[in-house]
Formats: structure tokens, C-alpha cells, sequence
């Protein structure tokens, strides 16, 4: 059987992350991989190389027929990682989270290492991935104009309620991560950037997931509205537990989707939020819900990236007024002299 | 010449009757020029050189591409196809149409199987939505017949001087269709108007998912209420796309009832 040599990897993509298509060599003729639904390679197909940036491979034995097909991923720092659909499914399951931002890369991230996100439950059509393309477009303005931000609090505070501290414990972390905005409650931060987005687009009001997170909204975020002091983490592992108890009340076909919580997470919520209302409230689609965790996750992830930004901005800052300082000594002295 | 063609092609068409509704237009193109058209928000004709005259092309119902353009291994997202599916309704004006793709017919891709003197005009339709219709109910007997290139006439009941017919039938059942792909059975619709993708009309729209990470894409899609199909455009073969690409606007055809 006629064997080919992975040469390397090459991409019409010029985004950071993607997948790369590997390119065989045989004969001084180059091959891509033909492949079947269980990743099996069945045939090699002759390709002609143009002027195309090659992204060297590691060194794999040569392959044929029948054989598990390779394949490439370029991350974020253009680290190359490679191997069967097994090897890399792994590494992506650990990373499909980064890419809520972008939902089609998600689709595509998500279908190949078989792990669907709480974010994105009941995505089907390619529409509700646009939707969430759309929404997702709009978030980091939305975010820099209501002042959207991870605010650290002290755990160690008297005056913490129970769920509090219940919370703190479960994060490890004396600390936590509230999300913030200028509006008064995470609810109302909700309703004004779903404003915000059908504005924008007129169309988005058309869709069932969008309606229904509208008419769910109080039943949903009553549970935070009590106190702010809720962190990020605890706000989405609680709507996660909603919509795992919906979806297996609900009877829905859940052998794509697992229950997304450890058990020993759930056995908490169990205990301590029996009394969500929303687990029995008929106005709480998991479509609907899916979307407000999608959005809300959103909310998290670019604020984390302007945590991240203003923290390199306060520390330039500091080297520019430490440049400023020496600049200043140096006039000084030379003024001395 | 013309009544030969009228009488031993075209009148055995028109006296067919309309058996199935009729199927969207698409238009393919590369990014290339899927980035001019979303500049100008128009599909505009361009020079051809067959037809020494300015139009756009479109197919009846099928995306069709052309596996050779697909065989180079693409270093530029530049190269991948998009194709816009449109209510024929946003066509008014046919300038003409042909049972299969006038450019492959020009490459010289029929020849064994037409007659030498045979000219691409003598399979030209009779410029109008119902013909089209006729021909696909006589040849395929229905829409999902058309789109997966499977002919409902037997060979056997053509007449025996309708050649052009003979021919038609021969090409989509050929032995060797890898040579033809599916070109030879993709109707042809040929316009010298332009199209809006802003007038509603765009139904859908098949591209590579990288492009959807452009707001300006994704919003377009969304605000003219236009269905996203989208592939990836790494990890398969270059060629595999065409298999890609017309199993997803199939399962959108499936939804909508077309086939």
C-alpha cells in the first residue's frame, strides 16, 4: 500500500487560531487527504502547490488508506499542534471555551472534538449561530460604554452572606469576581444591552431564543438581584444548573450534551439553591436560557480582556512616568554641571 | 436552422407540462469577487467572451463548481467559492438559458458525445421560467431528480430525430461523468441585469465559515434576514468542497420544501 509523508501544514485562514489543512509529499508530488465521517483516511488526492506559506510538521511516521487521518491546529501564539482527531480532540476540549467569541470557529472547534458548551446549547441551524455571531460583534462596544467590568472583592468581609462565602468556597478563593457595569443589577445590564443589539439589528428581535431570555429575564436573574455580591463564576455555574435541570426535565436528547457541572458542584446547588424559582417557572426555555448564558459568558470574557488591557495600560503608564522621572534627574544634573 | 430546433428540441419541451415549483437561482463566484459584489451590493454582468455581450451567470437550483479551479492547494482565502441563492423573482429578464454549463460546453468537455457540427446554440432554451421548469419535469420528472442528477426519462422514448435530447441524456448518464462533474446537468441562466443583494431576494448564502468572523458580513446576513450555510474551508481535501457545498444547500432546499 502506497504510503505518503506529512510535509506540512498550510492555511488560506489569516486568523490566529484555525485548523490547517496538511499536505502530503510522494514522488516529489504533493497530496492532501481525502477522509471519511470516522476520520479514516480513504483516499490521497494529487494538489498543486502554489506559492503558499508551509507550516513544518513534526516528524510522523508516513501514512495510507485506511489509516487515522492527521490534522493540524494554529493557536492564538501560532503554536502548531497535530495529530489524529484523538490526539488534538483532547487539547480542544480544553480550549473551546476561548472561542465563544467567535461562533462559526466555535461550530467548527466544537464539532471536531464533540463538546458543546451551556453557551451554545440548541444551536442547530446555522442561523442561531449567526445570531450569536451578531450579538457577540456588539458586545465589546456595548462593554467600553456601560463600564462592564470584573470588580475583586474581599471574602473576608463580616457582612457576607451565607450563599457568599458558600461561593468563595467553592471557587477555592478567598476572593471574588463580581460583574459589573454602570446599571444596577446584572438583570437590567441584561435588558439594556439586549436593547442595545435590537437597535442595532432590527431582525434580531424576530428570534424565539431572543423573546424568550426577554420574558425569562426576571424569573432568571432574581436569584443575583438579592445582593451584587455574586462572582462571575458562580452567576454562570448557577444558570448551568437551571439549564441542566430543564433540559433533563424537560426530556430533551441529551446524547450530544452532558450535564455540564461536576457532580460535586451539582450536590452543592442541590443544597444550596433549591429554591431557584426558575427551575420550575414554564416562562424558562433552555433555548432561551442558553442565550442569556451565552451573553452574560460574553460579558465575562471581554471584560477579562479589559482587566488584561488596563492592566497593561496602569503598568506603561508607570514606565512612562518612571521615563518622565529620569528624564527630569538627567536635566537636573545636566543643569548642576 | 432555428425551426430544426424548434421543431425536434424545444417544441417537445414546451409541450410538456409544469410538474414542480420552481427551484431558486444561485450564483457562485470566488471571495475575490464576493468582496466587489458586497462593495456595490450588486451582481453586475461582466464581458463574455462567448457571447461577445456583458451578462451574469447564473444555475437553475445547483451550485456547481468547478473541480479543477478546486485541485490547488489554496494559500489564500482569496480563492474559496461563495454562492448566493436567489428567488428567481429578483430575475425578471432571461437573456438565455442552457441545460447545462455553456463554459464547460466551450472547453470542449462534450465534444466525443455531440455531433461536430453541433453548436452550443442549439441547445439554447426558450427564455422563460416555465421552460426551464418543462425541461426539468421531462428530463428529471422532479426537483430532487435535478438536483442529485438522476433523469426520469427513459433514453428509449426520445424521439429519434430529437438528437439534442439524446445528447442531454447521454452526458448526465455517462460512464466516465468524473471527466464532466456536474457541470453537464446544472441549467444555465445567462442575464444582462444586475441584481441587488439589498432588494430582499438573497434567500441564502454559502461561504467559508472564516469569512463570518467579519462584522460587517455577519450583520449583512442578519439584517437582510439571509441564511448563513458555511464551510470549513481547511482540513478536507480542496475538491471535497463541491461535495460539501451541495450537501448543505440541500439539507437548506430539504427545510424550505424545494426538494
Amino acid at each position: 500500500m502506497a504510503k505518503y509523508k506529512l510535509y506540512g501544514f498550510c492555511s488560506p485562514s489569516q486568523t490566529s487560531h484555525t485548523f490547517l489543512t496538511p499536505l502530503f509529499k510522494k514522488d516529489d508530488r504533493y497530496y492532501t487527504q481525502v477522509i471519511d465521517d470516522k476520520y479514516i483516511v480513504f483516499k490521497f488526492e494529487e494538489v498543486v502547490r502554489s506559492e503558499i506559506r508551509i507550516f513544518e510538521a513534526g516528524d510522523y511516521p508516513e501514512i495510507g488508506c485506511g489509516d487515522y487521518a492527521l490534522f493540524g491546529f494554529s493557536d492564538q501564539d501560532h503554536e502548531i499542534y497535530s495529530g489524529t482527531q484523538n490526539d488534538l480532540k483532547h487539547y480542544l476540549r480544553s480550549k473551546v471555551k476561548d472561542y465563544i467569541d467567535k461562533p462559526f470557529f466555535y461550530k467548527d472547534v466544537s464539532g471536531f472534538c464533540e463538546k458543546i458548551l451551556p453557551e451554545f446549547y440548541g444551536c442547530e441551524s446555522s442561523k442561531d449561530y449567526l445570531i450569536r455571531q451578531v450579538i457577540s460583534n456588539l458586545i465589546p462596544d456595548f462593554v467600553e460604554r456601560l463600564n462592564v467590568r470584573l470588580e475583586k472583592e474581599d471574602g473576608k468581609r463580616k457582612t457576607l452572606s451565607e450563599i457568599y462565602k458558600w461561593q468563595a468556597l467553592l471557587n477555592k478563593n478567598e476572593s471574588i469576581f463580581r460583574l459589573a457595569s454602570e446599571q444596577d443589577s446584572l438583570k437590567d445590564t441584561y435588558l439594556e444591552f439586549v436593547s442595545f443589539a435590537t437597535e442595532k439589528h432590527k431582525n434580531l428581535i424576530k428570534y424565539k431564543s431572543i423573546s424568550e431570555s426577554l420574558e425569562m429575564a426576571d424569573v432568571v436573574f432574581t436569584h443575583f438581584s438579592e445582593s451584587n455580591l455574586f462572582d462571575y463564576t458562580h452567576i454562570r455555574n448557577n444558570l448551568i444548573y437551571i439549564l441542566d435541570k430543564k433540559i433533563i426535565g424537560n426530556k430533551e436528547d441529551i446524547s450530544h450534551y452532558k450535564p455540564k457541572l461536576s457532580k460535586q458542584v451539582r450536590k452543592e446547588y442541590a443544597q444550596h439553591a433549591d429554591n431557584l424559582s426558575a427551575i420550575n417557572s414554564s416562562k424558562v426555555t433552555t433555548g432561551g436560557l442558553s442565550l442569556i448564558i451565552y451573553i452574560t459568558s460574553r460579558f465575562t470574557q471581554e471584560a477579562k480582556k479589559r482587566n488584561v488591557r488596563d492592566g497593561h495600560e496602569g503598568s506603561s503608564k508607570r514606565m512612562v512616568r518612571r521615563l518622565a522621572e529620569t528624564n527630569r534627574m538627567h536635566t537636573i544634573e545636566a543643569k548642576k554641571k | 436552422m432555428e425551426e430544426v430546433r424548434e421543431q425536434y428540441y424545444k417544441k417537445y419541451i414546451s409541450d410538456q407540462e409544469i410538474k414542480s415549483s420552481l427551484m431558486p437561482l444561485v450564483h457562485m463566484c470566488d471571495c475575490y469577487t464576493f468582496r466587489q459584489i458586497f462593495t456595490t451590493k450588486k451582481i453586475l454582468p461582466t464581458d463574455c467572451k462567448v457571447f461577445k455581450k456583458k451578462l451574469a451567470y447564473y444555475f437553475y437550483g445547483r451550485p456547481s463548481y468547478r473541480v479543477s479551479d478546486a485541485c490547488e492547494a489554496s494559500g489564500s482565502i482569496s480563492m474559496f467559492p461563495v454562492c448566493f441563492i436567489i428567488d428567481p423573482q429578483q430575475l425578471d429578464k432571461i437573456e438565455n438559458a442552457y441545460p447545462f454549463d455553456t463554459g464547460a460546453f466551450q472547453a470542449g468537455l462534450f465534444e466525443s458525445y455531440f455531433h461536430k457540427e453541433s453548436s452550443v446554440f442549439d441547445f439554447e432554451f426558450v427564455q422563460e421560467y416555465d421552460f426551464i421548469n418543462k425541461f426539468v419535469g421531462y428530463f428529471y420528472g422532479s426537483n430532487k431528480n435535478y438536483y442529485d442528477g438522476v433523469t426520469a426519462i427513459d433514453k428509449g422514448s426520445i424521439p429519434t430525430f430529437a438528437f439534442e435530447l439524446q445528447y442531454l441524456h447521454q452526458i448526465i448518464n455517462a460512464d466516465n461523468f468524473e471527466k464532466f462533474d456536474d457541470r453537464c446537468q446544472t441549467l444555465e441562466i445567462q442575464t444582462a441585469d444586475e441584481v441587488n443583494i439589498t432588494a430582499g431576494g438573497v434567500m441564502a448564502m454559502v461561504l467559508p465559515a472564516a469569512l463570518m468572523n467579519e462584522p460587517a458580513i455577519s450583520s449583512f446576513l442578519m439584517d437582510y434576514d439571509i441564511h448563513p450555510i458555511t464551510y470549513t474551508s481547511t482540513r478536507c481535501s480542496p475538491s471535497a468542497l463541491t461535495s460539501v457545498i451541495i450537501a448543505e444547500v440541500r439539507k437548506f432546499y430539504e427545510e424550505g420544501k424545494v426538494i
